[in-house]
């Protein structure tokens, strides 16, 4: 049955155009397929990337007067050529709209493409020697090949769905694909993204332009099909109209969009029978559909699956590899595979480091240093400086002062996902999973292959990127059976209990292959067995060569895995030592509960 | 009765109608397609066309041009003999290449010059042409009002530019004056202060204003706040919000109106004061004199069809030849396609009356 | 030039209430309302209808400003609660469907027409100190300051005030402390109301009412909550007058062409650059 749907419906595709004898109703689905395509680029920047753009009237707008200056007047067979540079301009819109987007996000990039769109609008109000004000541009030709024109809306049918069918394999091959899960972890959780090695800024800026290039094209389209274009076609309303068609089709999915844009550009024709109160009723429409249908259109249409979720209560013991496995290799990082690789030396060396919020100094010309294979542990009362640390080392806060170096290297990069690469990995105090993606998919995040494949590579699904697939495929797998996960691979994370999501964070580390690894209160919330699991995975961890770096307040456990402790106290350090020296420190025991009278209870609780 | 059973059994003659019915243009729609309906009303009780009765199709273009051009797609579905488009140039302009290709005539009183300067054959303007409007101003500025130093406020649209321009040309060869200030504003602006005070500061003796009714009564306001002593003159958007109470008789008092005719209201043509009545009737409100256009329109239509057949060629070379006598007067259509070519000039003075004080 | 300048503060006194009453929803709710304009068209509307029915000036105020203020606490209980914990992008979409429902409604009810008032006074100019000021000019400054003096008073002076800023502040912790968040939320979605209602009712004599009127101020307001510092009461009345200054300084001065894509640049500026605007606070994440 599902074999027969893909036929029939290309066959109900092709000959709609030749049963549909209306020139009014194919006009329609000309204009609606347009929109779709704007709505599947919309879907780029918002569904797939997480990023808001409410300025996208204006991308279109630049590919539709692109079009228009360049062929109003002349010949069909410039449509070919400017239909790419529409394109082209678009592109470079996004890309000029995508840097500074960077440094916006939630409500003040929602605000900031919104005033990129009307300026764009009022520029082609204004700008009449070029655009020719509110009188607009005729003459548009329509598109011709080899003599052939595309001069009936039937004909452009052909054109449009041939466009749409492009938009949509290049959303649906990206979602697939890294890239996609890149997106995916970027939308979900944007910090972990970044030190997952995602490189955040480049994505960004990828999604505003992938977008603005298919709805610039989409305005060429739309230029050469109606063949008069004025400013009035590019204002706020189209972009309310292609979010609310990617809200109510079913944001981040591939054919959403698609059934969004039927639904925004039916729904008045279908209410046309009531003149007066047509209007009234779409706007009262749209705003029942976004009540009503939480999931949208599409969401609606699909069989609700209840996620069954595998026990893994044995702890997935079976699944488990040890450390003389050769898979485990995939997680080792090449530096640490021989035994040269592993000696003792200093992993982590930070140097009067410093960092203020405001006036408060969270962290006061501290030196400390990690060696190379050793669990060190970092304690201390709330409000320290540990959990700042840990984002001043993995590059979530930017340094300000001091410096770092890692595997004696000075560190000079500040981004986490450029420290991801060098080979620091960390887990999050509280969770942050790339909740909509499967645990398999939020490893795979972390994945790298030695052999990455090129966009066009992957997009095309060649024999390159198909390898590469698997290659890091089997990495994942690697993680995952790690920590003992492998079973529960094909659950979406979210439905994972709290213990498993931070494992899951751990072989997302893991699979980064990375040199070390920091623990941000990895035991929180964990009942004692679940802790004795953990403390097996961060002794495996040690003894593949790994440097692990804890932040934990759960004292008999740090006093266990640790092999050296540092203590923090007001941002200051003020003991380093091996745990049982730590448990004797005078100033540690004061520092930690302040008074003396508790003193005996620290005593009690460390040792 | 037999006659009328009889009518009924004929097919219909359809005509087509699209105009901004919701959204921010609805000012310039609806009230036309109320007397659009009121003559086809008139002509079907009459006994129609040969025993034909009429039928309107009408589809709303609201503020944008491509749903006007989805609007009049789906008025062509139902095959009508002409259609009657909006009063708005940018909505007649996506429209034309429609109906050159379906070769069915286009009636649409837009005065802004550029639409039939596009070399479009099936579209004819059932007003004036405004090109010709700002000699008449220009001339009526220099030669009557004897003023040197003129100032224009306009609206930022193709309407307000192009009124802009030919006014400004039309100044330089008549008595070579440039205007001393120009001064636009956004068709949302209300608030005029900036360019009323840019006209005061270049010591205008004479502004010319021209927008669209709810910004040219907003500007006429602030003129009379700021107490300039400028001769003010607007274009017919003026007469508009005069009769839609948008601006009072005593604010009016001294300015000038440049516009295609008098107001209908004051119009002692039996017809006009018939159709005034009857509209007035129908809808409580006053017409202006492009909804009586409008009116003349279809009863022109109505004319040609009775002589010449519904066939949609004939309909045009009809409305290229007639001479007709509407209500509001004579159309003939110019080589450009324009109908009507009278023009006066009204002032308004202290005890609510207004007088013609120029005329073509 | 005074006369310039008493228009600019008297348009971005507008531009500040219209603010105020977007951010006091988004302050306890985190809601973007886009449909903010058409609370004011709304409250024009409703001011229209009050004085046709013969209603005193005063009165009409006080039954338009309430009608406006109730339809916040309806728009509060059906279209923004059942989306409390949805993307604020949703949010924003069924704010624009209200806003293209509420419009054509209008369209319908009180026509295709633009509609006036009666002027305020019979007066045309007052004698200001030597400046000419109309008489609405004056009620508006006027009005918008007492408003805001109102909330201030409401805000820092009571135990209503209190527990609203404590719900806007985080609405969990309120919660534990014994308030209702719903019921605050709801009480400012009907002061938000009120006050776009108001803001209709002063613009109803110096603008015509028409049905775009609404959507006409709304995109300076977002300038100036952005100037201001999203979420900042004192930011967005210095926000407001700032930009209403601009925009009629830059019309005066420099370009009226172009006054509104510099005004939408000084946005975009302080977006890029001034993210926290004058007097924002840190800035919050939210949706």
């Amino acid at each position: 049955m599902r074999k027969l749907l893909l036929p029939l419906a290309l066959i109900a595709l092709v000959a709609f155009p030749f049963v549909a004898q209306s020139e009014y109703l194919l006009r329609l689905v000309n204009i609606g397929i347009i929109y779709a395509i704007l709505a599947v680029s919309l879907n780029f920047v918002m569904g797939a990337a997480g990023q808001i753009s409410l300025g996208h009237a204006g991308f279109f707008g630049i590919g539709a007067y692109t079009a228009a200056i360049l062929t109003s007047g002349g010949s069909g067979q410039l449509f070919w050529p400017v239909f790419l540079l529409s394109g082209v301009t678009a592109g470079i819109a996004g890309l000029i709209i995508g840097v500074p987007a960077l440094r916006l996000k939630g409500h003040y990039l929602a605000f900031g493409t919104l005033g990129f769109g009307e300026i764009i609008r009022i520029v082609l109000y204004n700008w009449r020697e070029v655009t020719r004000g509110t009188d607009g541009i005729g003459r548009i030709p329509s598109p011709e090949l080899f003599g052939f024109e595309f001069d009936t809306d039937q004909k452009y049918y052909f054109l449009c769905i041939a466009a749409l069918m492009m938009a949509l394999w290049l959303s649906h091959r990206t979602q697939a694909s890294k890239y996609g899960r890149g997106f995916a972890a970027l939308r979900d959780a944007e910090l972990a993204a970044g030190t997952t090695g995602v490189n955040v800024t480049r994505l960004k800026i990828l999604a505003f332009v992938v977008s603005s290039i298919i709805a610039g094209c989409a305005g060429s389209l739309y230029s050469h099909l109606v063949g008069f274009i004025s400013p009035d076609t590019f204002t706020f309303e189209v972009t309310a109209q292609v979010l609310s068609m990617v809200l109510i089709g079913g944001i981040g999915t591939t054919f959403g969009p698609v059934l969004g844009a039927v639904f925004i550009i039916g729904l008045p024709e279908v209410l046309r029978v009531s003149k007066e109160y047509y209007q009234v009723i779409y706007g009262a429409g749209v705003a029942f559909a976004v009540l009503f249908m939480p999931q949208g259109l599409l969401g609606l249409l699909r069989r609700k699956t209840a996620t069954q979720v595998p026990s893994i209560a044995d702890g997935g013991a079976e699944d488990e590899i040890s450390i003389t496995d050769p898979a485990i290799e995939r997680l080792r990082s090449p530096e640490l595979a021989t035994e040269a690789g592993r000696r003792d030396r200093v992993m982590l060396g930070i140097k009067d480091l410093t960092c203020r919020f405001g006036g408060l100094v969270a962290i006061g010309d501290l030196s400390m240093e990690v060696r190379a294979g050793t669990i060190h542990a970092l304690i201390g009362p709330n409000g320290a400086g540990k959990s700042t640390l840990i984002n001043l080392v993995s590059g979530v806060y930017a340094r300000p002062a001091g410096t770092m170096t890692f595997d004696g290297q000075a560190v000079e990069e500040n981004t986490s996902w450029k420290l991801a690469d060098l080979g620091i990995a960390r887990t999050f105090q509280n969770l942050r999973s790339f909740s909509s993606l499967t645990v398999m998919d939020n490893v795979l995040v972390g994945c790298r292959s030695a052999k990455p494949a090129g966009w066009s590579a992957v997009m095309l699904d060649t024999a390159a990127s198909k390898n590469e697939e698997a290659d890091l495929r089997a990495t994942a797998e690697a993680a995952l059976r790690f920590v003992g996960l492998w079973k529960v691979r094909d659950v979406p994370v979210s439905a994972l209990p709290h213990e498993q999501q931070r494992l899951v964070e751990i072989a997302r580390a893991l699979a980064m292959r990375p040199k070390m690894v920091l623990l941000d209160e990895p035991a929180a919330g964990m009942n004692p067995t679940e802790v004795e699991r953990l403390i097996t995975y961060i002794e495996k961890m040690k003894a593949i060569g790994i440097t692990v770096l804890i932040v934990e307040h759960n004292m008999p456990f740090v006093m266990r895995v640790a092999d050296r402790i540092t203590v923090l106290s007001f941002g200051k350090k003020i003991a380093d030592d091996v745990p049982a020296a730590i448990r004797a420190h005078p100033d540690v025991i004061s520092a930690y509960l302040g008074k003396r009278g508790v003193a005996k209870e620290v005593q009690n609780a460390v040792a | 009765m037999a006659s009328q059973a009889h009518a009924q059994a004929k097919p219909k003659i359809t005509i087509g109608a699209v105009l901004p019915l919701t959204g921010v243009l609805a000012p310039y729609g609806k009230p036309n397609l109320e007397a659009i309906t009121l003559a086809i009303d008139e002509v079907n009780k009459a006994g129609g066309i040969d025993g034909r009765e009429l039928e309107l199709v009408v589809e709303d273009t609201q503020a944008s041009n491509t749903t006007a051009i989805n609007a009049l797609n789906k008025v062509l579905q139902s095959k009508p003999v002409a259609v009657i488009g909006p009063g708005l140039g940018t909505q007649i302009l996506a429209l034309q290449p429609l109906t050159e290709k379906a070769k069915v005539t286009l009636i649409g009183g837009a005065t802004t010059p550029g639409v039939t300067q596009q070399g479009a054959k099936y579209y004819f303007r059932n007003s004036s042409n405004d090109a010709f409007d700002k000699k008449f101003v220009a001339k009526f500025i220099i030669d009557d009002l004897k003023k040197t130093k003129v100032g224009i406020i306009h609206v930022m649209a193709e309407w307000g530019y192009q009124g802009r321009d030919y006014l400004s040309k039309d100044l330089k060869e008549i008595g070579n004056l440039t205007p001393v200030a120009v001064a636009s504003y956004q068709p949302t602006d209300k608030d005029m202060t900036a360019q009323v005070t840019a006209m005061t500061s270049a010591g205008a003796d004479a502004v010319f204003v021209q927008g669209y009714p709810i910004d040219e009564s907003l500007t006429l306001k602030k003129f009379n706040q700021l107490g300039s002593n400028a001769t003010y003159l607007a274009s017919a958007s003026t007469c508009k919000a005069f009769l839609r109470d948008l601006v009072t008789a005593s604010e009016l008092v001294g300015k000038y109106c440049q516009a295609p005719d008098i107001l209908p209201t004051l119009n002692e043509r039996p017809g006009v004061k018939k159709f005034v009545a009857d509209y007035k009737q129908k809808t409580g409100f006053p017409p202006d004199m492009y909804i009586a256009q409008d009116y003349d329109a279809v009863k022109m239509l109505v004319e040609i069809m009775k002589e010449k057949g519904v066939d949609r060629d004939a309909i045009r070379d009809g409305f290229k030849s007639k001479s007709y006598e509407g209500i509001l007067g004579n159309y003939k259509a110019d080589a450009e396609g324009t109908l009507w070519h009278n023009r006066v000039m009204m002032r308004f003075d202290a005890d609510g009356k207004v007088t013609v004080v120029a005329r073509q | 030039m005074a006369q310039i300048i008493a228009s600019g503060v008297a348009m971005g006194c507008i531009y500040a209430l219209v603010g105020l009453a977007f951010i006091l929803i988004y302050n306890a709710s985190g809601g973007l309302n886009f449909a903010q304009g058409e609370f004011v068209m709304l409250g024009a509307f409703a001011f229209f209808t009050a004085t046709t029915i013969q209603l005193p000036y005063w009165a009409a105020v006080v039954v338009s400003v309430s009608v406006i203020g109730g339809l916040g606490w309806l728009f509060q209980k059906f279209l923004f609660y059942p989306l409390k914990d949805r993307s604020f992008l949703y949010f924003v979409i069924v704010t624009i469907g209200f806003s293209i429902f509420a419009r054509n409604l209008a369209l319908i009810v009180w026509g295709p027409n633009p509609l006036k008032v009666p002027p305020l006074t019979s007066v045309d100019v007052v004698s200001l100190g030597g400046v000419a000021m109309s008489p609405e000019n004056i009620a508006i400054i006027c009005v918008t300051a007492c408003l805001l003096l109102l909330q201030y008073l409401l805000f820092f002076h009571t135990d209503l005030g209190r527990k609203l800023r404590a719900t806007a502040q985080n609405a969990q912790t309120a919660q534990l402390m014994g308030i209702y968040p719903r019921r605050m939320i709801g009480i400012t979605f009907i002061m938000s109301g009120a006050i776009a209602g108001f803001a209709g009712v002063l613009l109803a004599p110096i603008f015509l009412i028409d049905t775009d009127m609404g959507g006409a101020v709304l995109l300076k307001s977002f300038i100036a909550v952005v100037i201001g510092g999203f979420g900042s009461i004192p930011g967005v009345v210095i926000g407001g007058i700032g930009i209403g200054l601009i925009e009629i300084l830059t019309a005066v001065y420099v370009s009226s062409v172009y006054k509104d894509a510099i005004c939408i640049a000084i946005l975009i500026v302080f977006l890029i650059a001034f993210p926290r605007g004058l007097l924002g606070e840190a800035v919050k994440e939210r949706g």
